[in-house]
């Protein structure tokens, strides 16, 4: 009886909202496109010609990896909110300190500090691959602010683009022992002529056991596997 | 490649998982299932490939290679750096270039000790 009221008191917290404020654990994408939503808002002049000259490997514009450009086909840093859209291959593990969230992507093996010291997000940050990142709870939901992007990466797998005015808030709530839910805000007016919001992206809790793998993308070794393997795989010769 | 020996050629229409351009480069709706011997398999980030040899019904020896996942995945799959060595004598099932050349990301493969290994989970088409 006792063990039934315990099991019962920690589901109804995560029910009422009031779960204890962690995130920790090994997440692995489990629903939603990969990237912001099906519906893109109306591009800039110039969003439509980065979006024209990014010649992506996915999706409905794909071309096989010799023929196109995209960052990592050369291992270039994918960025974010790219790693946040990676899909069910590679896993995220959350990490919490007093002062910080770490998000250690499994995919290129790095790590992302969201800073929860209260900290404001300075204006004129020189622009990263991963960007600068400050989060707050509200209630049950951790809400992260980030600016201060590298316009060199993209938006997503297919080839979006995105500016180095782009401002993300991310909204991560965690409904129940096993389910974080994801919705992003992304507002970037050199690159869309309104704010784009998304639709909610579900990740699943792992067992401990499934431990973060070393997925390097090593330059080298990535330049033999597309002389010997996707070059020939495009019917270009892979000497 | 119609020359080759296909032990069996399957037509599926189940839209799949798939890494960095993997819809692109290769037929997702064709399975071609080859007897194979192993001449190399190269364990790398963030893929490794498997090269292997087949005789196409003129008993001419095609040098194959087949596109795989990366380690990390691979080792969740039950695959590991040795678990193949050249001379080893196995059935391969790829989807195959659209190119037409002999290249195929690699579905699964039979061991030869009737081991079955599978590709391991993919990413985005």
């Amino acid at each position: 009886m006792i063990r039934l009221c315990v099991i019962a008191l920690a589901f109804s917290s995560f029910a009422l909202g009031q779960a204890s404020h962690d995130l920790s654990g090994i997440w692995r994408w489990s629903k939603g496109v990969l990237t912001m939503s099906n519906t893109t808002p109306q591009m800039t002049p110039w969003g439509q010609a980065k979006f024209d000259a990014n010649k992506p490997s996915y999706g409905p514009r794909a071309i096989p990896p010799a023929l196109g450009n995209d960052p990592q086909g050369k291992c270039d840093p994918l960025g974010i909110p790219r790693l946040l859209f990676f899909g069910p291959t590679a896993r995220v593990e959350i990490v919490q300190t007093s002062d910080r969230l770490l998000q250690f992507f499994e995919w290129e093996h790095i790590w992302r500090t969201i800073w929860t010291d209260g900290r404001a997000l300075a204006a004129d940050l020189d622009p990263t691959y991963l960007g600068t990142s400050a989060g707050k709870w509200e209630g049950d939901t951790f809400v992260v602010d980030a600016v201060g992007f590298d316009e060199r990466t993209w938006l997503d797998h297919f080839g979006d683009p995105h500016s180095d005015e782009m401002r993300l808030q991310e909204r991560y709530r965690r409904v129940n022992r096993d389910t974080l839910e994801l919705t992003l805000t992304l507002t970037d007016p050199k690159a869309y002529t309104k704010a784009w919001v998304s639709e909610t992206k579900t990740f699943k809790l792992q067992p401990k056991k499934d431990e973060i793998q070393e997925i390097f993308c090593v330059p080298s070794q990535e330049e033999e596997f597309n002389r010997r393997v996707r070059d020939p795989a495009a019917g270009k010769s892979g000497k | 490649m119609n020359r080759m020996l296909l032990v069996r050629l399957v037509i599926c229409c189940v839209p799949m998982l798939a890494h960095h351009g993997t819809n692109a480069s290769y037929d997702l709706g064709k399975n071609v299932t080859l007897k194979a011997t192993v001449t190399e398999f190269v364990w790398s980030n963030p893929h490794c490939a498997l090269f292997f040899d087949v005789k196409d019904d003129q008993g001419n020896v095609v040098h194959w290679v087949g596109e795989t996942n990366s380690p990390g995945v691979l080792l969740r799959a039950g695959w590991t750096r040795k678990i193949m060595q050249p001379g080893d004598q196995i059935t391969i099932t790829v989807h195959p270039s659209r190119a037409g050349t002999a290249t195929g990301v690699v579905q699964t493969i039979v061991l030869p000790d009737g081991k079955v290994l599978e590709r391991g989970a993919g990413a985005a088409q």
